[in-house]
């Protein structure tokens, strides 16, 4: 992860390095939806598209795939240019499905719904963690089947590791 | 750290090469991978660790570097650590190579996807972008690559 100086209310800190670019959106994407940007065969990165379950790491098939994730900061129609930042603080939809308290530096992992999974709820073996919590949300404030807005760390680049487990 | 440099206009990104400078006590073929050493830049001769001398520990954890020409032994040459290049790349499993699939360091200074049949846990230290037919996955060949650079992709769940 990118990081520069910065100025905490205690005296030097550092920030996220924010990277944002604009992709070709090929469906209407809003503000906070997460987005898988595909590989493409020269290695450049030009559209964004919704999450595969491949390409968190999940395996499936004998594959298990890698992606770059953002998230969306300015939207788009189909066809359009959505700005996507793919690391840094940013707000996105997230979710705790199994309705696990949300914790400061618990993990996220990306949703095909276009949302972030807390993963400590669900533990999905090999899933990239793509974010980070940065607050305490208790269950009894968490609906498990609307995602929220909440400010995240976010990597979509190299992530933070994976979830571990075993996948046969 | 990965720095992302932008396409030219009008949009999309490129991840940006680092190439350093290293060598290995044995004749180099272009597109061999090798595990840099944590102390490469104060060892002597920046000796880059590769084929059978791989442990499973640097399986896990090393950072990779693709030679990017054919170099005689003791010779320094150029190393990719992050960005797109050619890669001996292959399928001991036989499984077909698909672009996105994570690579992790295989047996004779190559990468090997690590599907569900992997037993290592490795780390994932590229990506598959030239894609391979099951037929020819079980043999090395030189293919596009996109290598990660010093943070890795994490490490595949063990699969036991």
């Amino acid at each position: 992860m990118a990081v520069i100086a910065g100025v905490s209310n205690v005296g030097d800190s550092f920030e996220l390095w924010s990277d944002q670019y604009y992709l070709v959106a090929d469906a209407t994407f809003i503000p906070g939806e997460c987005v898988l940007c595909p590989v493409n065969s020269d290695g450049s990165y030009t559209t964004c598209t919704a999450p595969t379950a491949a390409s968190t790491g999940v395996v499936a098939s004998a594959i298990a795939s890698d992606g770059i994730f953002g998230i969306v900061v300015k939207g788009a129609v189909a066809g359009g240019y959505a700005l996507v930042q793919l690391r840094g603080q940013v707000s996105a939809y997230t979710k705790s499905t199994a309705d696990a308290n949300l914790t400061v530096n618990g993990t996220f992992i990306p949703a095909t719904g276009k949302f972030l999974e807390f993963d400590q709820g669900n533990g999905v073996t090999n899933a990239k963690w793509v974010a980070l919590c940065t607050g305490q949300v208790l269950t009894a404030s968490i609906d498990t089947t609307v995602s929220t807005l909440r400010t995240v760390w976010f990597d979509g680049i190299n992530g933070f590791g994976r979830h571990g487990g075993s996948t046969s | 750290m990965t720095d992302f440099a932008s396409c030219e206009s009008p949009s999309g990104f490129t991840l940006p090469e680092i190439d350093i400078v290293l060598q290995h006590n044995a004749a180099v073929s272009k597109g061999d991978v090798f595990v840099v050493p944590a102390d490469h830049i104060n060892t002597v001769g920046n000796v880059v660790i590769g084929g059978l001398l791989i442990s499973a520990a640097m399986k896990k954890a090393g950072m990779v570097a693709v030679a990017l020409d054919n170099y005689a032994a003791n010779k320094p040459g150029y190393y990719r650590v992050q960005g797109i290049c050619r890669a001996s790349v292959k399928s001991l499993a036989g499984a077909p190579i698909v672009r996105g699939m994570g690579l992790v360091l295989g047996t004779l200074s190559d990468f090997d996807i690590d599907g569900p049949a992997s037993i290592n846990a490795g780390r994932w230290s590229a990506k598959a972008i030239g894609e391979v037919a099951v037929t020819a996955s079980a043999t090395p060949s030189l293919q596009l690559v996109e290598v990660a650079g010093p943070c890795g992709l994490g490490n595949f769940a063990s699969g036991t």
